[in-house]
């Protein structure tokens, strides 16, 4: 609460205003007053009437009781799901990993080649480097001319797993 | 309307991940191109292979890469080692070709190391049952082209 509205509390009632509240109270306790003011006896009014005046009479509860049987719509059960409901979802997931499966045997079946790749021949020159070294000599001149060969080899498997 | 998007999302997964695999392939031979010191030969073995690669393929590029780090373990004066990533690859598979005759003589040096003459000279005798095969072929081929 503001400031503002602790002032407006702080106000003494006027003269008037004494008046009124003191007529009030008189019609409230009697029913009448000596010279009330207007809206004092409207207040007792409606007062009196927030006591009992309101009350619905019982013809007129039941009245509106039966209309209201009458007018209301029962509630429709709602419709059980069929059976075979869960099968759209399931059936979807399988025909779905089925065509996957499908699709990866058939990309593997056709990137995997039947057969080795036609690698270029090792040289005349390794090779007898090659007996060389398992006769006893040192692998030097096998290792040199293997680097030549592994190269060719690994260009060629490139070349063919490239496509 | 959600499980058409579900699907719609599933199969797009689907073609993304066959598309990987392309991808996968390409990255994991540049990885054994790439594979020159012993820590980067090992993780490239311990991979696996892409799929979609032609097990051939995959088998000749790990034998090479298992010879390399074999002869650097050998070189470094690990023979057992050396032995065991040999085995380990031959176990893998074989082929009359240049990477499995390598693996071979690797193997036969670090049994001769180890001080297992006789069986270092069954694995030289197999790697040059290999290599007079595919020497000849190449002497041939080189005899077509003269």
């Amino acid at each position: 609460m503001t400031e503002h509205d602790d002032d407006w509390l702080d106000e003494e009632p006027s003269e008037e205003e004494l008046a009124e509240a003191a007529a009030l109270a008189a019609a409230l306790e009697r029913g009448t007053a000596d010279a009330p003011p207007e809206d004092a006896l409207a207040m007792a009014a409606l007062l009196r009437h927030g006591q009992d005046g309101s009350a619905l009479s019982e013809e007129r509860r039941d009245a509106i009781l039966t209309e209201a049987l009458a007018t209301a719509r029962p509630q429709r059960p709602r419709a059980a799901a069929p059976w075979w409901r869960w099968l759209v979802p399931a059936g979807l997931v399988t025909a779905a990993a089925a065509a996957g499966v499908v699709a990866v045997l058939a990309a593997g079946e056709a990137e995997m080649p039947a057969t080795a790749a036609q690698l270029p021949a090792p040289s005349a020159a390794l090779l007898r480097a090659q007996a060389a070294t398992a006769a006893g000599g040192d692998a030097t001149a096998l290792d040199a001319a293997m680097r030549a060969h592994r190269a060719a080899v690994l260009d060629r498997l490139e070349e063919r797993y490239a496509r | 309307m959600t499980a058409v998007l579900r699907l719609v999302l599933l199969l797009s997964v689907l073609v993304l991940a066959a598309g990987c695999g392309e991808a996968a392939t390409a990255t994991w031979l540049e990885s054994a191109r790439s594979a020159d010191d012993r820590a980067s030969r090992e993780a490239f073995l311990d991979e696996g292979v892409p799929p979609g690669m032609q097990p051939d393929d995959a088998r000749v590029v790990r034998h090479d890469v298992a010879y390399q780090l074999a002869r650097e373990l050998l070189d470094g004066g690990d023979a057992q080692g050396a032995g065991a990533i040999a085995t380990e690859a031959l176990n893998e598979g074989r082929a009359d070709d240049v990477f499995t005759a390598n693996l071979f003589v690797v193997r036969g040096q670090a049994l001769e190391a180890l001080g297992e003459p006789v069986r270092a000279t069954l694995d030289y005798h197999e790697a040059l049952m290999i290599n007079e095969t595919l020497l000849e072929a190449a002497l041939a081929a080189e005899g077509d082209e003269e």
